[in-house]
């Protein structure tokens, strides 16, 4: 990536790198890595509403609030599993929807046709747009009564009887799903196109000499070669959807149905609402935990030769 | 027969194109159509793309139903100190990292990117005690105020900025530094006059998503605002009274924002990802 222009890309040695860097790291010390030691050490004290001011003298628990989590016959506990579930099953969705809407938009836009440009831009727009504003409107259209989305379902085409209820109860997590795969499908197929676009031509006309079909020219050139792409794509959406806040936040409100409240509202809810703060930062570290455990399974795949 | 399915195969392929552009573009074009049509027209069960009479009651409306001025006001000033802080200190330091080798380089570098895996509730409950204890220790207010937000912002941003920039400028040929600084230039006037100008789309690029993370944030804005520092986000939630969501002004205060956005894009998208590099050296 960095010698892109064919000469060296270093000009400078030794100490004076570190000057250039520092003010980054001054605030991101400030920011992210003291609140982030922060956070495992608050969530080893008992911190409520009262130490709040002074919570460095809130009383030393240890693993307390890690056990109350993990302790399967907890009410905590149990709420706190079936959030890590639904959480689970919204980004695996989200990301199966994100990438494979991303790869088929890719796979069209790949072709020649009249207008492609337009088209590219267009399917841009969810991306584009400021994300609260089109939240907004999705809540407005997924609106069980007078809600376009059940329109089109019941009255035009017919395939529900009864209005589906989306923004409580069961079908929230399908809410906030089709909205986040609404929302990053433009960014995998962008990154998918522009890797497809620098596939070389010759492999397709070696594979046509050998006679492939297609499908197999898809599956067995171009599929292996979207894969360090598929591979970097694949980890950011996961990471996205797995602490995503705004999507559930601004779809179904601060404390929605219980179906569709995944760990970070959950969480949220529990510190912010119930002032329960060290039970809140034990849950963080578990999420933060699992975060940093899926994003070295991708990184396995990531350096393994294709 | 062959001449049957390549016909089918093509009216198949511009359904595709059809439907991927109607999934793309339907919830806008919901917004500004609802942001048109009459309270009485809104909440029809049946309703149509095309407002059935237009109206700006909407857009006069949305002002008064909320502090609507305050909180653009506010989400401006915040995204714009927000850019001008996370676009200086960001570039400085992908500079630093494309341009020198230093020990830990790979170590910084690799810090940088890993606070992108970690969630945003980790950080949001001990910056809200450290937050508060500042306040009551040593007096400076941080809750509630624009300095509070723009910190917090920035350095969010910084990470994507760093790494965003450090590739812009990797395309930017040593060779043009090295000579301005054979003609006298110190190294950061090399950087300010070679260097930023040459990676500018990249400059703007970054901009634009570091003010776009900035306008959009939700989670800290929730906590850290309050009445005097609503942003635009947090206005949008309170388009309610007593019975329910007034979604008439909502979608309109919606448009406001949607449309400036999505039109920079499309004035800018050819100058964003066009190269100006293309040209500009002969290697």
């Amino acid at each position: 990536m960095v010698s892109l222009v064919g000469s060296r890309p270093w000009s400078g040695q030794g100490t004076a790198g570190y000057w250039y860097i520092l003010p980054a790291i001054a605030m991101m010390t400030m920011v992210h890595f003291i609140p982030a030691a922060c956070s495992v050490l608050v969530s080893l004290l008992s911190l409520d509403v009262w130490y709040i001011a002074r919570w460095w003298e809130a009383p030393f628990v240890g693993l307390k609030n890690y056990a109350t989590v993990f302790a399967p016959g907890s009410l905590i506990g149990a709420e706190f599993w079936f959030a890590f579930r639904q959480t689970l099953r919204f980004a695996a969705l989200g990301v199966a929807g994100t990438y494979l809407a991303g790869l088929a938009t890719a796979l069209v836009l790949n072709r020649r046709f009249p207008g492609r440009g337009l088209v590219r831009t267009i399917v841009l727009l969810p991306w584009i747009a400021p994300v609260t504003t089109v939240l907004m409107t999705w809540r407005l259209m997924l609106l069980s009564d007078v809600g376009v989305v059940n329109h089109f379902l019941v009255d035009v085409l017919g395939v529900v009887r009864e209005r589906p209820i989306w923004l409580i109860g069961d079908n929230s997590l399908w809410a906030i799903t089709a909205f986040y795969v609404w929302r990053s499908w433009p960014f995998a197929a962008v990154m998918l196109l522009s890797a497809m676009q620098g596939i070389p031509q010759e492999l397709y006309e070696a594979a046509d000499i050998d006679g492939a079909r297609p499908f197999h020219k898809f599956w067995y050139v171009t599929m292996p070669l979207l894969r360090p792409v598929t591979v970097i794509l694949l980890l950011l959406v996961t990471l996205w959807s797995l602490a995503n806040f705004n999507v559930p936040y601004m779809l179904l409100g601060s404390a929605p149905s219980p179906p569709g409240r995944v760990l970070m509202l959950f969480i949220y809810n529990y510190a912010f609402a119930n002032w329960d703060f060290s039970l809140g930062a034990a849950m963080s570290a578990v999420l933060m935990v699992f975060m940093l455990a899926v994003s070295l399974i991708y990184r396995r795949y990531l350096t393994q030769e294709v | 027969m062959r001449a049957f399915t390549r016909v089918m195969s093509s009216v198949g392929f511009w359904l595709v194109v059809i439907v991927m552009v109607g999934v793309a573009v339907f919830p806008l074009l919901w917004m500004v159509s609802v942001s048109l049509k009459p309270p009485a027209e809104l909440l029809s069960s049946t309703p149509t793309l095309l407002p059935k009479a237009v109206t700006f009651h909407n857009y006069r409306q949305a002002w008064q139903a909320v502090p609507l001025a305050r909180a653009l006001a506010n989400s401006t000033v915040i995204g714009l100190c927000t850019t001008v802080i996370a676009l200086g200190v960001g570039s400085i330091a992908a500079y630093g990292f494309s341009r020198f080798r230093f020990r830990g380089r790979d170590l910084f570098s690799t810090a940088v990117l890993a606070t992108q895996m970690l969630p945003g509730i980790l950080f949001l409950l001990p910056l809200f005690l450290i937050y508060v204890t500042v306040e009551s220790r040593l007096n400076i207010p941080m809750q509630n105020t624009y300095h509070g937000l723009v910190f917090t912002y920035s350095t969010f941003a910084l990470p994507v900025a760093i790494w965003m920039l450090m590739s812009h400028f990797a395309m930017v040929p040593v060779s043009l530094e090295e000579a301005a600084m054979v003609d006298g230039c110190t190294r950061l006037m090399a950087l300010r006059k070679i260097v930023l100008p040459l990676a500018a789309p990249g400059m703007a690029a970054t901009g634009m998503f570091v003010f776009l993370l900035a306008w959009n944030e939700v989670l800290f804005a929730s906590v850290l605002t309050g009445d005097q520092t609503l942003t635009y986000p947090m206005a949008l939630v309170r388009f309610r009274d007593a019975f329910q969501v007034q979604w008439g002004p909502l979608m309109a205060a919606a448009t406001m924002v949607m449309v400036p956005v999505v039109a920079v894009f499309l004035l800018a998208q050819r100058y964003i990802t066009g190269g100006l590099m293309l040209g500009a050296v002969k290697q």
